[in-house]
């Protein structure tokens, strides 16, 4: 566009050879290579997210099939000759460029369909290419369907989409697909100072990598940022300047706010969120800040952060250091929490009260586990496999180590940071002893449950009434006959073979009962404990039950009430 | 008027400002920030300033083209809004733009676009714009504005420079209030810390009586009266504006022309402008909840610090003072569910009525 004389940088620097496409190199080569062996296809399929070069590519490739510097398609178009210049101009008149959007029905379709038999005017091929063809009407698809899998020796389709699914499974597999990569923080990093050396522009590397972080995988967002950013400071750009432009909050403000939290500061963390907003920075990118912050400190925790983290190396060691303040568990809570709040955050009636409201609720209610890890817990204090159900010397919520005066209860959160094999959600398998076997069977009948409704339900009637080597010992009610004879069945014995090697380490069989049937439920002579189901407990027991705290702060939590009282499952 | 005029939005002028001096002006360009705080104005400032023959850099505000503009018949200017009673911006709309787009200017070198609101452009708007946004035939400049900026394509927004519009400052709309309204300064400050730096909220504030009602209400639910009727009250309350309004309309198109072109035109812009109204008094309903919700956020921030600063509700202390507010975080959260339900169009008074007994727990 000569009568324009200014282009924006993702115009301007807009690739016009293979070489140039940043961060698509396994594109870019195989097409090279295609052409240089002669085997060209006739449709291809550039899919990938916004802004990463597939209607660049889809240039380049129109270029490098009609460039009149050679005899035949070439891997490096000349860039010279009328052809390529006119494609680059989007004047060709053998390249047609068709917003899919905007041409999306069938007439549409028809009319490439009559086109399509001339031959291309002044070029080898006459080359087709959809740009955003997801927009195409399901009937454009079906029109475009023959086409498309027999064109005309002359012809070539291009189409390119960020939303492969919504292209049918018939266009898709008539097409070369190639999937377009979002490009890594150091290939724009590069690309980026490239620019910028030939704009004359002078930028410090934290500014640069500020504006690659920002630009998320996408080239053209990050040459639209640091276009943003050149018009804003000219010739010089700092880090504050492109804070300043993205809205960014400085990543100090961070550290006083982990700080704070440490501290259970609510005072220090309103007056953050405050001069957040006084400094007018956009609160959902607080929140997605603070999210990416405490991920990255969940990193720095649990792995060798080098390779995970973009960031600068004095920063990574400052992460560092500042993790090992968290605990594990508060860590995974804390982005747990963070990323809930994120979700829909937008749509909120007042973010900053949100945001506010959550803040006071990390620092109040010290131990708040998800639901998830509590009802893990559970289960296995059922089946005996923890034996901690309160740290001997509870922590401070967030603090790993501070004095245990004031902490309030810990719901049975093992120290998970020494044992790491307890992690919830990772199912352990449980060595089954007449202590615990009333728990684990309980579990096995869930878990069966699972796999056969019916198997759960017959499972959960039986009572274990001894553990013999590998094989534990059931005992059915009288009225349960059927489910007796549903446990026989070979189906559901394969089933509970299968549960049972899952959850227990040495039982790997059942088998019924002597007598097959109690008569009633009866205590069993050889029980050393009181029996678990029926157990009574004696005035004594139930009154300092009734006032331990961990049992009012579980009533509290699920706003439950106690029905009953009874001896839990074989703690030692 | 000229881009002094604009306050509190440093950065975004200053960003403007520059692009102009260095005359790179890009073809889309992306205004987001709160509601109220000056995204349409620094628009159409700029959009003068681009045309004006006598300022460099800046509007004149004096020439032809300046006051053409500020009168919203310049030929190049072109201002795209949410449209019908669905307040989209739709595809045809769009169509419209591509077409212009194309065409030369007719006595200016820029063709402007403002399009306001552009989240509510729908998703087939947007597809079709992408390819005129990027690269347009000719000299356009495309000047998105929204409150809700991720509501767009990342298509959509990956080809504008997007410019960041901030909140008012508390003492800007402190100010601008007394100045425009003469107000109390306690009042002043409690109503630019709700409005939360949007100079058009805090106005609504001052005018209506909905922080009055907002307040009247929880200090009703802490006296313990019965939530239940509270919400049939409520309910009913809001009906009534509603009616109010409807009527309003009615009346207004009663006066209409005989012949049938006219009334049937008529006809399409009533309900155009009843859908509109029914927009606004959903908005109130959540400015309601909102109104409540910072009640017991001065609630819980009280309670935890006990520091009458960081209060928003100033004018109210006596009673924040003596308020006991175990539940604070709960019911605000409460407040966010309702928003929840009525935004999926649950039965109005079902949720108040739920929303109003939970308010009432201790």
């Amino acid at each position: 566009m000569a009568k324009d004389p200014y282009l924006v940088l993702a115009r301007k620097w807009r690739p016009q050879n293979f070489e140039s496409v940043v961060g698509q190199e396994h594109i870019t080569r195989t097409l090279q290579n295609a052409i240089v062996s002669g085997r060209i296809g006739h449709a291809f399929l550039f899919i990938g997210s916004r802004g990463i070069g597939k209607t660049t590519t889809a240039r380049i490739l129109a270029k490098a099939l009609n460039c009149e510097s050679a005899s035949g398609p070439t891997p490096a178009p000349c860039d010279t000759c009328d052809n390529c210049r006119t494609i680059a101009a989007g004047t060709s008149i053998d390249v047609i460029e068709i917003d899919g959007a905007s041409n999306n029905g069938v007439e549409d379709v028809r009319q490439i369909r009559d086109n399509i038999r001339l031959v291309p005017s002044r070029s080898r091929y006459k080359i087709y290419v959809i740009d955003e063809v997801h927009q195409l009407s399901s009937p454009a698809f079906n029109a475009l369907l023959k086409t498309l899998e027999e064109p005309p020796e002359h012809a070539v389709f291009i189409l390119a989409t960020t939303e492969a699914h919504k292209v049918p499974a018939t266009i898709i597999s008539r097409c070369q697909r190639y999937d377009f990569r979002r490009v890594g923080m150091e290939s724009i990093s590069k690309l980026l100072r490239n620019i910028l050396d030939a704009e004359g522009v002078t930028c410090s590397d934290e500014a640069l990598y500020a504006i690659a972080r920002a630009a998320d995988g996408g080239i053209r967002d990050a040459e639209s940022i640091l276009e943003q950013i050149i018009s804003y400071c000219g010739k010089q750009i700092t880090f504050h300047d492109v804070f300043d432009v993205l809205g960014l909050v400085d990543w100090t403000v961070m550290h006083r706010l982990c700080r704070a939290m440490l501290d259970q500061d609510i005072a220090a963390q309103l007056r953050i969120v405050e001069d957040v907003v006084v400094a007018g920075k956009d609160l959902s990118q607080f929140v997605q800040d603070i999210l990416q912050y405490f991920r990255n400190l969940l990193v720095c925790k649990t792995s060798d952060p080098a390779g995970l983290l973009a960031l600068p190396d004095e920063d990574i060691a400052a992460m560092k250091e500042i993790a090992g303040q968290f605990t594990l568990t508060t860590l995974i809570r804390l982005v747990e929490q963070f990323a809930e709040l994120a979700k829909d955050f937008d749509s909120q009636l007042a973010q900053r009260i949100a945001l506010e409201a959550l803040l006071i609720r990390l620092s109040k209610v010290s131990v708040e586990v998800s639901v998830d890890t509590v009802l893990e817990k559970l289960v296995q204090l059922g089946a005996g496999g923890m034996s901690a159900v309160v740290d001997p010397a509870p922590r401070t919520p967030m603090a790993k180590s501070v004095g245990a005066a004031a902490a309030p209860l810990q719901v049975a959160v093992p120290a998970e940071d020494e044992a790491p094999d307890a992690e919830p959600g990772v199912r352990r398998r449980v060595r089954v002893t007449t202590a615990n076997m009333e728990g684990a069977w309980q579990r096995v009948a869930e878990l069966a449950s699972g796999r056969s409704l019916k198997l759960g339900i017959a499972l959960a009637h039986a009572r274990p009434v001894a553990i013999e080597d590998d094989t534990i010992v059931l005992r059915f009610p009288e009225e349960q006959r059927s489910s007796l004879s549903q446990v026989e069945q070979r189906d559901n014995q394969n089933i509970l073979g299968e549960v049972l090697s899952e959850l227990t380490s040495n039982v790997t069989r059942c088998r019924m009962d002597a007598q097959g049937m109690a008569a009633v439920d009866a205590p069993q002579p050889d029980e050393r404990r009181a029996p678990v189901s029926a157990g009574t407990v004696s005035q004594e027991e139930a009154r300092t039950a009734l006032q331990d705290p961990h049992v009012a702060r579980v009533v509290e939590v699920f706003r439950g009430r106690i029905v009953d009282i009874k001896h839990g499952a074989a703690r030692e | 008027m000229s881009f002094s005029a604009i306050r509190d939005q440093e950065t975004a002028v200053r960003f403007v400002r520059q692009m102009l001096v260095g005359s790179r002006i890009p073809n889309g360009l992306l205004f987001f920030g709160p509601g109220g705080v000056g995204k349409r104005l620094t628009a159409l400032e700029l959009a003068k300033a681009i045309n004006c023959r006598e300022g460099k850099g800046d509007a004149c505000g004096a020439c032809l083209a300046c006051r053409k503009i500020a009168h919203g018949n310049h030929p190049d200017i072109k201002l795209v809004e949410p449209s019908d009673k669905t307040r989209l911006i739709k595809k045809d709309a769009i169509d419209e733009v591509n077409e212009l787009a194309s065409l030369r200017p007719f006595e200016s070198e820029w063709r402007i676009f403002i399009i306001q609101d552009a989240d509510r452009m729908n998703p087939p708007a947007q597809n079709h714009f992408l390819k005129t946004l990027e690269e347009p035939p000719g000299r356009s400049l495309f000047i998105l504005v929204s409150e809700f900026p991720r509501v767009l394509l990342p298509t959509i927004r990956s080809r504008c420079q997007q410019v960041r519009f901030r909140a008012l400052g508390k003492g800007t709309v402190k100010d601008l209030l007394q100045r425009e309204r003469d107000l109390p300064g306690d009042i002043a400050e409690s109503i630019a810390e709700i409005a939360g730096g949007q100079m058009s909220r805090a106005l609504d504030l001052v005018d209506s009586e909905k922080r009055a009602v907002a307040l009247s209400l929880t200090e009703r639910l802490a006296n313990g009266d019965d939530p239940v009727i509270m919400a049939e009250e409520f309910a009913k309350f809001l009906d009534e504006q509603r009616k109010g309004i409807e009527a309003a309309v009615k009346v207004d198109s009663a006066d209409n022309g005989s012949d049938e072109a006219g009334r049937e035109e008529m006809e399409r812009s009533k309900a155009e402008r009843l859908a509109y109204l029914a927009a606004l008094v959903k908005r109130d309903m959540l400015e309601y909840l909102y109104l409540l919700q910072t009640w017991y956020r001065d609630e819980m921030v009280f309670a935890a610090t006990r520091d009458s600063a960081k209060v928003w509700n100033k004018d109210h202390l006596k009673r924040l003072e003596a308020a006991q507010s175990p539940n604070a975080a709960a019911k605000i959260r409460a407040i966010e569910t309702a928003r929840m339900y009525l935004d999926r169009f649950i039965n109005e008074e079902r949720v108040f009525r739920d929303l109003f007994m939970a308010l009432a727990a201790p």
